[in-house]
């Protein structure tokens, strides 16, 4: 009974900092990724407009006066709240070139220059843009607070003009790219982290003390230098008039300095410096709890020493590798810096993308998707790699 | 007891001035563009202001994002007093209300300026173009590229081209070096069989251009002979060619595009009446033409042409030797077109 | 036998190669740092020391020095202040929940790091903090816990308990026997954790560039925003600077674990 009361006062310490994290963190991001399919700035400032579309087709033609006169009436109310500039951007991103239209209108109804009746006829003559169907088939869309139009964009889809979902045309196709574009990056890079890491992480553990230290610390330095300052050193290393340019030069290999810097090449070169360390601590760790006596045992009984390992040392450090993989794997997912310094235009990642819309137009549903997407992505792969290792290790197990 | 009374007050106006030297010293926050561009409005103008009213001026850069803008006044959380927006931000952000609408008092007469430089919400803080510029060393004389025709000959004038890794400025030179008339272009531009037939035309470079999206790294690119031929804004080329004596040229005309930026005041910014006062000073032609003599860009009054020497007049692209081959940025088609545009651009630029 | 010489030959220069891969390129910007011309070049062209103090001269980058470090110490307070009650909590108490605890902790650690940004961000806009050095020690501090947490919690697990129990028998209430007694025998851990959360929030730059504008900028952001406009020498400079003071901090470190070993090893004896 003591025991517990103990326990309870204890698991309370850590309430400030549950506290802290759930407040200032958690919060943060869901209320961010909600705006995925948040579509209050549409459905809040033209409320009666949508109101007065219900039921209406575009195949009959513009609608009537009732729709107009909600509409002024809407685009005042949301140029009063200092709206119609958010509301006009959403309108343009669906149909293009009514940005003007929208703001313009609202300037009017605002300043109560639109009072004639049937106001329809004096918004049609005044802003002719309101002729378009297409806009009044958008509007009409929206009357739930709720939209998958960022959701949909950002797997290349959209809604087609019968409300079906449709794929975008193929000069707009951008995300599916990225996205697979970001897996295979990561893919690449946690492979060659892998291959490069299990020699040299044998090497740690089977040199003298004293060595295995000092290799061990040369490993541990990059990690506690900032990620920005080893990837602006690739950008120094790699340029026209760089190290290796200079140096590749001055031996006679090449007779021209090579393009190395914003290329795949060196996205691959800076992402696997940064990461490697990383992998090689997590091998390293499993590799020190495994008996040298295995690897003896097999070698006496005459088995090639390549076989030996391949046999007998892979599959006990595997787990190690499968976990240095899961966490390569996941950084290299989110990965943003690095790409969009050392990487050309072909090799950005979902990141860059996340942060352009956010950075550059603050279109939050748009950015918001793209990182709901990503945190989907990398869940799967993390419980990938987590039902790995644990039907691995069962079979170890039973073996 | 006289002593303790003059001593107080000689405390207390020492107290009042200081509160008064604290107040007058509440700095302004000019955003501009950043880098070269900054430093000549710090050199040129900014300095001069604060030396003359003790009003100190922060300097910030940014991309010209309306949409940050907007958020600030929305979340009741301004940060900026004063802003250089490119034009068609102007447009949305002036309708939108998001900045002060400016009086004659504070502009002096419309009739003092350029076409296009005073703006109901604005004045010119500089008139830019985009050219076509390239490396003298490489090509002499009669070897140099004319126009954007050439600029797209990879046979004529093989090796790699630098471009701004954008949709604006980008599409219009693809569509020049296609023979598209200046005149013409937002009416083939507008159409999607313009757009398809200006991306077809960089299909063709794709292959030739190296890519810059800071002007720096455009100049670097030109400077390191990486390319020997870019797109650039023309200041920047005339004052590496004129100051680091960098063997640079611009084909003027090749033909050129040229827009405004503009200097507004943010409604409801902190130092809002600190910032009109500064754009009131700024409006004198003198202080205008401070800028202009550092940096090869036009400003708004037409005296402030006057006051630049005539050897460096000629580097501006509103000198009527240039202008003859340049046209305006259409700011209505961009500010409509901008966000579709430049998503299919980095569509195609990750293809 | 000498193919296994051979083998372990082998095995030692792959080793070499591979560290160096890893560690020259933040050596070989020592000398092009110390270039007396304007352009980064290999090999360096003249020697001189004028880009360091070019950075001194430019009033930006002391000030965003001095953003970086009062972030980054405010973010070790605070993350101390909640990361040690936590620490001890999770290292001593035996309750349910602990691992759904562990993984609301460690969540800012995996989320992308452009994520937490943008939605820090979003967040803080509402609030009217962008812009101000709060915000970034708040996120800091979210990133900067669960690294620092498996400091304390790794030496507190080894910490002998019933050296507590005997202080509360010798009546010292539960304050004192944690200042008196828990705080000086965890201290290199705890100092280690420190040390940590520093440097996560010193060398953190997505967060910054989100959060801080104008005059709050700090350190990596300025670097950020300079290598984007170019690389200049001052840029190698600091780079430099940087890899210099980690180095330092990582020999504190180095020095402070020597010395839990040999105490824990008086600890117990």
């Amino acid at each position: 009974m003591k025991r517990r009361q103990r326990g309870g006062m204890l698991a309370l310490l850590t309430a400030p900092l549950i506290l802290f994290v759930v407040i200032l963190f958690l919060w943060p991001v869901a209320r961010f990724l909600a705006l995925a399919v948040d579509n209050s700035d549409f459905s809040n400032n033209l409320p009666r407009t949508i109101a007065a579309l219900a039921g209406w087709k575009a195949d009959s033609g513009l609608p009537g006066e009732p729709v107009f006169a909600a509409l002024v009436e809407d685009l005042a109310d949301a140029r009063r709240a200092g709206k119609e500039g958010v509301l006009a951007q959403l309108v343009n991103q669906r149909v293009v070139g009514s940005r003007f239209l929208v703001i313009k209108t609202a300037k009017d109804a605002a300043d109560g220059k639109l009072t004639m009746r049937p106001v329809r006829d004096e918004v049609l003559s005044k802003q002719g843009g309101w002729k378009n169907i297409d806009l009044w088939q958008v509007i009409a869309r929206q009357q739930s607070a709720r939209t998958d139009y960022y959701l949909l964009a950002s797997l290349d889809l959209k809604r087609g003009a019968d409300n079906s979902i449709e794929a975008v045309s193929a000069d707009r196709a951008i995300f599916v790219d990225a996205l697979l574009r970001t897996i295979w990056i990561s893919i690449v890079v946690t492979v060659i982290c892998a291959v490069l890491a299990v020699p040299l992480a044998q090497a740690i553990v089977s040199a003298p003390p004293a060595w295995s230290k000092l290799m061990f610390a040369l490993i541990l330095f990059p990690l506690w230098t900032s990620l920005l300052v080893r990837t602006v050193i690739w950008i120094i290393v790699l340029q026209k008039n760089g190290p290796v340019n200079s140096t590749l030069l001055g031996l006679g290999i090449v007779s021209e300095p090579l393009d190395l810097i914003y290329t795949r090449f060196s996205l691959y070169l800076a992402m696997v410096q940064v990461l490697l360390p990383m992998m090689v601590l997590s091998v390293v760790a499993v590799m020190r709890r495994v008996p040298t006596t295995y690897m003896r045992a097999a070698l006496s009984l005459g088995a090639p020493w390549l076989t030996a390992w391949r046999r007998v040392q892979l599959p006990l450090i595997l787990p190690g590798i499968l976990s240095g993989g899961a966490i390569v794997f996941v950084f290299a997912l989110g990965y943003y810096i690095t790409p969009t310094l050392v990487g050309g235009p072909t090799d950005q990642m979902i990141s860059s993308y996340i942060a352009f819309y956010t950075n550059s137009t603050l279109n939050w549903g748009m950015g918001a998707a793209l990182s709901l997407q990503l945190l989907m992505i990398l869940v799967l792969f993390a419980l990938l790699f987590w039902t790995a290792s644990v039907l691995f290790r069962r079979k170890a197990h039973v073996a | 007891m006289r002593t303790y009374l003059q001593a107080v007050s000689a405390a207390a106006i020492c107290l009042a001035t200081s509160t008064l030297a604290a107040s007058a010293a509440d700095p302004v926050t000019v955003v501009g563009w950043g880098g070269t561009w900054d430093k000549a409005y710090k050199d040129g103008v900014w300095d001069k202001y604060t030396e003359k009213t003790g009003v100190p001026i922060v300097m910030e850069e940014w991309g010209g994002e309306v949409a940050k803008v907007r958020a600030q006044v929305q979340a009741g959380n301004i940060t900026y007093d004063v802003v250089s927006v490119e034009a068609p931000a102007m447009e949305v952000g002036c309708a939108e209300g998001l900045f002060v609408p400016l009086t004659p008092e504070i502009t002096g007469d419309a009739a003092n300026y350029l076409p296009g430089t005073l703006h109901e919400c604005g004045v010119a803080s500089d008139t830019w173009a985009t050219v076509l510029a390239y490396n003298t060393k490489v090509y002499k004389g009669d070897a140099a590229p004319k126009s954007w025709a050439d600029f797209w000959n990879v046979e004529k004038f093989p090796g790699k081209r630098g471009l701004y890794q954008q949709a604006q400025f980008t599409l219009e030179n693809a569509l020049m070096a296609d023979g598209v008339k200046r005149e013409d272009m937002y009416k083939v531009l507008a159409t999607p069989e313009g757009v398809d037939r200006a991306f077809a035309m960089l299909d063709k470079i794709k292959a030739h251009v190296v890519w810059w999206s800071t002007t720096t790294q455009g100049i670097q690119n030109l400077d390191s002979g990486e390319v020997a031929l870019s797109d650039g804004f023309n200041a920047r080329i005339t004052n590496e060619a004129i100051n680091e004596k960098k063997p640079y040229a611009i084909a003027w005309d090749a033909g050129f595009f040229y827009g405004t930026d503009y200097w507004a005041v943010v409604k409801g910014a902190p130092h809002q009446q600190a910032g009109l006062d500064l754009l009131k000073w700024f409006s004198i032609p003198e202080n205008q033409a401070g800028f202009s003599k550092l940096y090869a860009y036009g400003t708004g009054r037409k005296e402030a042409a006057d006051l630049i020497p005539a050897d460096w007049k000629v580097n501006l692209p509103t000198s009527p030797e240039h202008l003859q081959y340049g046209a305006s940025y259409d700011n209505d088609f961009w500010t409509e077109h901008k966000e579709a545009l430049e998503e299919r651009f980095k569509a195609w630029l990750a293809k | 036998m000498s193919a296994d010489r051979f083998r372990k030959w082998l095995m030692y220069a792959y080793a070499a190669t591979l560290l160096a891969f890893i560690i020259l390129p933040l050596l070989i910007v020592i000398p092009m740092s110390l270039t007396s011309s304007n352009s980064l070049a290999f090999p360096t062209p003249g020697w001189s020391l004028r880009w360091y103090a070019e950075l001194w001269v430019d009033q930006r980058w002391p000030n965003a020095l001095w953003n970086s470090v009062v972030i980054g110490l405010s973010t070790t307070v605070l993350a101390l202040l909640l990361g040690i009650p936590a620490a001890i909590g999770l290292a001593w108490g035996d309750f349910a929940g602990k691992r759904i605890l562990y993984a609301i902790i460690a969540a800012p650690l995996v989320t992308p790091v452009v994520i937490v940004g943008v939605a820090a961000f979003s967040f803080f806009a509402t609030l009217g903090l962008v812009g101000n050095k709060l915000s970034i020690i708040l996120v800091h501090t979210a990133m900067a816990v669960p690294v620092m947490l498996t400091t304390v919690v790794a030496s507190l697990s080894t910490f002998d308990r019933t050296l507590v129990r005997a202080a509360a028998s010798l009546g010292a209430g539960t304050i004192r026997t944690f200042f008196k007694v828990v705080l000086p025998l965890i201290a290199p851990g705890v100092i280690t954790g420190a040390i940590i959360a520093f440097i996560i929030s010193f060398d953190e730059v997505v967060v910054a560039s989100f959060l801080s504008t104008g005059a709050e900028r700090t350190l990596p952001r300025m670097i950020f925003s300079g290598v984007r406009e170019s690389i200049s020498p001052a840029i190698a400079a600091v780079a430099v600077m940087l890899i210099a003071f980690s180095a330092t901090l990582l020999g504190v470190i180095a020095i402070l674990q020597g010395r839990s070993q040999t105490l824990r090893a008086r600890a117990s004896a």
